[in-house]
């Protein structure tokens, strides 16, 4: 035989669950927007008889359960899903860094506006041109000096581009492994606090959001790993190294030890474990994307030393080229040079072979900045008694380089030029695809993530409807059961009174 | 599949994003007009459209070198014209004079007329093109022809007993042009040994001792034989003269083809790099309908939930 009170008992677990499960609709409506939120549930379970183990049933309607018991509050969560979208996150920044990068680089490069390398470099060869047609005018051997000045103050422009860009990409670098280390010693700190809080047998689900968030975050930064326990303790890694051992943190450091193709110093930002200094692998991620963009000098690893070093390449070729034969050549006789004409003049200033030939300091040579007179055109001596000033047989000279497909390293100047560009523009171009491509599957990914974790308003306010119900199903269960009581206690048994 | 109300809005911020992107690309090819905005929008096309654009750029540069050329090829040919003239008129005149009629004072005549003749040769043989002496070979800034003592010097070797290695050697002065690519040159000018000649028959020579001849009131027969030299004299010159002008017939042939390239590849050029506003204005209209669907049907499924209708 149950208790006379065993009904309302039973009616009271109802109504406390339903206000509980009230309450957790509540929080997930209020946290509909929240960044890394995901849903919560209520998880109950019915009441087993409250009988005890006996030998033999005290009566039927024992068998009744006790009700409902609330167990827990639980996160829909795939952590399967999780690690999909980690990984295809950290190639997705490291894409979207490289070609927001790339095309920064590439709205620098616009060879089809009028101030662009390809077209500075068809002047220049152009007024080589008008010399060898005019080899005793001033004017036109002005407009060599000028075009020629504007070669190569067009290049020490774009060199000069490159490198302030490339600096910010140092500086990037040094923010970014900064932002790891936030990030990593967050992570460590949420560790220890939610081991706290759950040594208690609650689940902390709103801290491991925190901490989930936390994590999404770094693997758009760096190609994290990551692991649980069996004990529940998370250890984050990076590059088989732990960045985050449950609550310790292994920091990193930036180092300025990295070679910089540039300049050729070692100045670079190199990002290193900050306890032994040994250099860390990054295979992924926006600091990825950053450092190849700082670093990459292959056709595959497109960054801006390559750009810098194939415009190195064509400088180099114009100086050795030019000069080989512009020195071979005399000069128009001039005061500078006390009426004579001199052999043996660079085009280009070559430094004496000191220091290599670079976009960032080509330069004309200081004898032909002095005067266009000392433009070599003539292939001989031009004296009082051999008047040769209309000699123009060095000036076709010149020319038979600058027209030839066979010069060695860059075959031609101009298709050399076309390289560079059509290169630049098929790795953005491929980046930009590549991008778009990744930007797809991470929303996929996310999509999917999504459609387990986020909350629906719709579902929610169903579920409010629903749990609404049960709980006036309760409360009416115990009013049912008063008046039941009622009729016991106060109307019974008073016949004829 | 589980549908939350953050799915459809992200799917539609994205791809109003998207359609808002085709939008600005559309917009910036429109207002530029250039189909290549940036240098990746077709890598393929950059890469022709940057080789027409050289090629453009050379044959604008040879038909200013042909330009160039046809003005020297055209004072050369007009010098050479005058100088015939002065063989022709000569002819004429030792013809006249190699008749026994003639009497001494009419011969004193004639070589008073030679001699201004032969001035005139030296001056026509100086002429300048742009103040650059267009026989003189490389000396293009001083007079290539001088007379000094009766004896004529080209570049300061004497025409007649000067070095004849010296003289063959400035030949080699050839004032050349480029016209076409692959450093094909066309020489333009003749330089002034070709002109006249060297040795004791270069015609200034010639013309020089026919003034002494008539001076000396020398007999007819002699006289005559002056004419014969004056005659080979006169088709080497008219040699020349058809020479200079196959040469430029030549280069306006190649002007005429040069501008028709130009036309071609300027054609090539506009397609890949200009925007076909029509096209474009189309495709823009389309982006705008796109975007714009795309909105109402954003507003109307983002706005009820199922709270409005409880």
């Amino acid at each position: 035989m149950s208790s006379t009170f065993y009904g309302f008992e039973v009616a009271r677990t109802g109504l406390v669950a339903s206000q509980y499960a009230l309450n957790v609709t509540g929080h997930n409506i209020s946290n509909a927007d929240t960044v890394g939120y995901t849903r919560q549930r209520l998880l109950t379970t019915s009441k087993v008889p409250a009988v005890g183990f006996t030998q033999f049933a005290l009566s039927e309607c024992a068998t009744v359960g006790g009700g409902v018991s609330v167990d827990a509050v639980n996160q829909i969560r795939d952590e399967f899903l999780d690690r999909q979208f980690r990984k295809e996150n950290a190639d997705a920044c490291y894409l979207d860094k490289l070609t927001a990068g790339l095309t920064d680089i590439e709205t620098m490069f616009d060879e089809l506006s009028s101030m662009s390398i390809s077209k500075t470099l068809s002047e220049f060869f152009n007024s080589f041109q008008d010399l060898a047609n005019n080899p005793t005018d001033y004017e036109v051997r002005a407009e060599v000096q000028s075009k020629a000045m504007q070669l190569t103050s067009t290049l020490n422009y774009y060199h000069g581009k490159l490198s302030d860009q490339q600096t910010v990409y140092d500086l990037s670098v040094d923010t970014l492994t900064g932002k790891v280390n936030e990030i990593a010693e967050s992570i460590a700190h949420l560790n220890k606090t939610i081991e706290e809080y759950e040594i208690t047998g609650e689940t902390a689900n709103d801290l491991r959001d925190q901490r989930n968030l936390l994590l999404d975050q770094l693997s758009g930064i760096v190609d994290i790993t990551y692991y649980h326990t069996p004990s529940g303790q998370l250890y984050v890694q990076l590059g088989g190294r732990d960045l985050v051992s449950h609550t310790t943190l292994g920091a990193l450091a930036t180092a300025q030890t990295g070679y910089n193709p540039l300049t050729g110093l070692n100045e670079l930002n190199e990002v290193v474990w900050a306890s032994d200094s040994a250099a860390v692998t990054i295979t992924s991620g926006s600091l990825k994307g950053t450092l190849q963009l700082r670093d990459g000098n292959t056709k595959d690893e497109y960054g801006i030393p390559y750009l810098v070093d194939s415009l190195n390449t064509l400088v180099n070729a114009l100086a050795d080229e030019i000069n080989a034969v512009h020195s071979q050549g005399w000069t128009l006789p001039c005061d500078e040079n006390g009426g004579a004409s001199i052999t043996g003049v660079n085009f280009f200033d070559d430094f004496g072979g000191a220091v290599p030939v670079t976009a960032g300091n080509f330069k004309l040579d200081d004898a032909i900045l002095l005067t266009p007179n000392n433009i070599a055109a003539s292939d001989t001596e031009i004296t009082a008694a051999n008047h040769q000033e209309g000699n123009n047989l060095n000036a076709h000279a010149i020319l038979a380089v600058i027209n030839s497909s066979s010069l060695s390293g860059i075959n031609n100047f101009q298709g050399y030029m076309t390289t560079i560009v059509s290169t630049l523009a098929i790795r953005v171009s491929y980046s930009k695809n590549m991008s778009e491509m990744q930007k797809v599957m991470l929303s996929n990914k996310e999509a999917s993530r999504i459609s387990i974790s986020g909350v629906s308003i719709d579902e929610e306010v169903a579920n409010m409807l629903r749990y609404q119900h049960a709980y006036n199903a309760a409360a009416r269960v115990i009013t049912t059961m008063d008046e039941a009581l009622d009729m016991l206690i106060n109307r019974m048994g008073i016949v004829g009174r | 599949m589980r549908i939350t109300s953050s799915m459809i809005m992200n799917t539609f911020l994205s791809n109003l994003n998207n359609n808002l992107n085709s939008l600005d690309r559309l917009q910036a090819q429109s207002s530029s007009n250039r189909r290549i905005v940036k240098i990746s929008d077709d890598p393929v096309g950059l890469l022709t459209t940057l080789q027409v654009r050289d090629r453009i750029n050379d044959i604008e540069q040879y038909s200013r070198n042909i330009d160039e050329a046809n003005l020297w090829l055209r004072q050369a040919e007009n010098s050479m014209m005058e100088i015939n003239s002065i063989i022709t008129s000569c002819y004429e005149d030792v013809l006249r004079a190699s008749t026994s009629t003639m009497s001494p004072t009419d011969r004193q005549a004639v070589a008073a007329k030679i001699a201004q003749m032969r001035d005139q040769l030296v001056n026509v043989s100086n002429s300048r093109m742009n103040n650059k002496y267009v026989f003189g070979g490389f000396n293009t800034v001083n007079e290539p022809f001088e007379v000094s003592g009766g004896v004529l010097y080209y570049n300061g070797i004497d025409m007649v007993n000067g070095d004849p290695v010296a003289l063959e050697a400035q030949k080699d002065q050839k004032m050349e042009f480029e016209i076409a690519s692959g450093g094909l040159k066309m020489n333009v000018a003749f330089t002034g040994v070709e002109l006249l000649g060297t040795g004791e028959d270069n015609l200034y020579g010639i013309l020089d001792r026919l003034y002494d001849a008539l001076e000396a009131d020398a007999p007819g027969n002699e006289l005559a034989a002056y004419a014969d030299v004056l005659l080979e004299k006169q088709s080497e010159m008219l040699g020349m003269i058809s020479d200079a002008g196959a040469r430029c017939v030549r280069l306006d042939m190649l002007r005429t083809r040069y501008e028709d390239d130009t036309l071609n590849y300027t054609k090539i050029q506009s397609q890949i790099e200009d925007v076909d506003q029509a096209e474009v204005y189309m495709n823009y209209k389309m982006a705008e309908a796109v975007y714009q669907a795309s909105l109402s049907a954003g507003a109307r499924i983002i706005q009820p939930t199922l709270l409005d209708f409880l």
